[in-house]
């Protein structure tokens, strides 16, 4: 037996039989069943978010063109030479003052010691190679204080005066004629070797051939004046300045220009 | 929302495969039945309203892999059997799925398991309407009873259909649920003025 439609107690039942789930109980579960089918659309992304990537690189591309275009018209100035140049010529002070057996006698008249000293490097090499072989301008560029700079000629003949007028007739000229037309043999650095010359020139002179041309000058009452064109000229012997055909010293040696740059 | 021609199966089957809107029908259909197959078995709304929304929850995940293997009902109310089951072994109740398997409804001593002292229908009948009485004998009856009566009436489910959900014989559902509707009109008969 089943219990039938028309039964009066099934007919009760279903009079009193009204509870329902409450519509809280309803947004539930419709919410999880919406959101269970959810996952399975494909997610669509914003339309600005496909050209995300696209637009990176272009962007990056254009920053990177117009930062070159940007230095290639506008080359900076190299400040960082100058900055660099001036820590090699504190020591140069302190090797001037690390040396009173030359300096002490004329303690004035003698800052040039350390150049002296400092090339005797340059000596172990010949006279034709140090002033035109690459070679020797690299060895030049390992002692500071007679590093010889392309591109500084303009300054060369004053350097190449002060040289002459301290150093004796002997040392200097003869050096200089060692390496004639040193400076043309490569265009753009002509008057760039004749400072190189003198330095060479004050470097290959004995500590004796000093000690002469100070006694001469003493003798004729000029104690003071090398003073001021020896330290001229050591000071024009290091970089303060980078030329401003740099690259033409860069097209003829990078080596060298780069240990300039370098402050090497 | 209910004017789809759709029936029940179709409509999970949609479901299954992505359409909202068809788990939303069916919801429709089967809501109440199933709350009130709920509510008539537990203690309070609170725990029916926790119960039910567990079982469409179970249903919720279960769309894909949801077969026509029977009646939607069928599968429908065994999740809402299964999980009052559940509840039952977790408030240490004796689980309706344990009652003995006994064709023979006459010596079936779940039936002879009396309701709860404050489940008696003259209690009920002392505070309540008749229709609210009714309601009440159904809670009073026997939980084999009441469950066959209640996945007939409100499930719509035959009594083959229900010995296969509830694993009892053909012949013991029959009985249970002629226990029930007589326990239930003997009831009604005592409490009319």
């Amino acid at each position: 037996m089943s219990t039938r439609p028309d039964d009066d107690v099934v007919k009760l039942y279903h009079e009193g039989a009204a509870e329902e789930p409450s519509a809280a109980l309803d947004r539930v579960i419709l919410k999880a069943a919406r959101e269970s089918v959810a996952p399975a659309r494909k997610v669509r992304k914003p339309w600005w978010l496909r050209f995300a990537l696209p637009l990176q690189l272009a962007l990056s591309a254009v920053l990177v063109t117009m930062l070159a275009l940007t230095v290639d018209r506008n080359p900076p100035e190299m400040p960082a030479v100058k900055e660099r140049a001036q820590p090699q010529q504190e020591p140069a002070a302190a090797q001037l003052k690390a040396a009173p057996a030359v300096a002490e006698p004329a303690a004035d008249e003698l800052p040039a010691a350390p150049a002296a000293s400092a090339a005797k490097a340059q000596r172990q090499a010949p006279p034709e190679s140090r002033a035109s072989s690459p070679a020797a301008e690299r060895k030049a560029d390992a002692v500071p204080q007679a590093m010889p700079v392309p591109g500084i000629g303009d300054r060369a003949p004053a350097a190449k005066a002060e040289a002459g007028q301290l150093a004796a007739p002997s040392g200097a000229r003869s050096l200089e004629a060692a390496a004639p037309g040193a400076g043309d043999a490569v265009p753009g650095v002509s008057s760039s070797a004749v400072a190189p010359a003198a330095n060479r020139a004050a470097a290959t002179r004995s500590p004796s051939d000093w000690l002469a041309a100070i006694e001469r000058l003493a003798a004729a009452g000029r104690r003071r004046a090398p003073v001021p064109s020896l330290r001229h000229s050591t000071r024009r012997s290091r970089i303060t300045r980078f030329p401003k055909d740099w690259k033409d010293c860069l097209r003829l040696d990078p080596v060298v220009v780069t240990r300039a740059f370098a402050g090497v | 929302m209910e004017e789809d021609s759709r029936s029940d199966e179709q409509l999970m089957l949609a479901y299954g495969e992505g359409s909202a809107a068809a788990f939303e029908i069916l919801y429709g259909r089967w809501r109440r039945r199933i709350y009130r197959f709920l509510i008539r078995q537990c203690d309070g709304a609170g725990t029916a309203d926790e119960l039910y929304q567990d079982v469409w929850l179970r249903v919720v995940n279960a769309r894909r892999q949801y077969t026509v293997a029977a009646k939607f009902s069928t599968w429908l109310f065994r999740i809402a059997r299964n999980r009052l089951i559940d509840h039952w072994r977790a408030e240490s109740r004796k689980p309706v799925i344990e009652t003995p398997l006994a064709d023979d409804c006459e010596t079936d001593p779940v039936d002879a398991v009396a309701a709860s002292a404050e489940l008696q229908p003259e209690r009920i009948m002392e505070r309540k309407d008749r229709v609210r009485l009714v309601v009440g004998a159904v809670e009073s009856l026997p939980d084999a009873q009441r469950e066959a009566f209640l996945l007939h009436e409100e499930g719509g489910l035959t009594i083959d259909e229900i010995a296969v959900l509830t694993e009892v014989g053909h012949e013991t559902v029959k009985s249970r649920l002629r226990y029930a509707v007589a326990r239930l009109r003997a009831q009604l008969t005592e409490c009319r003025p």
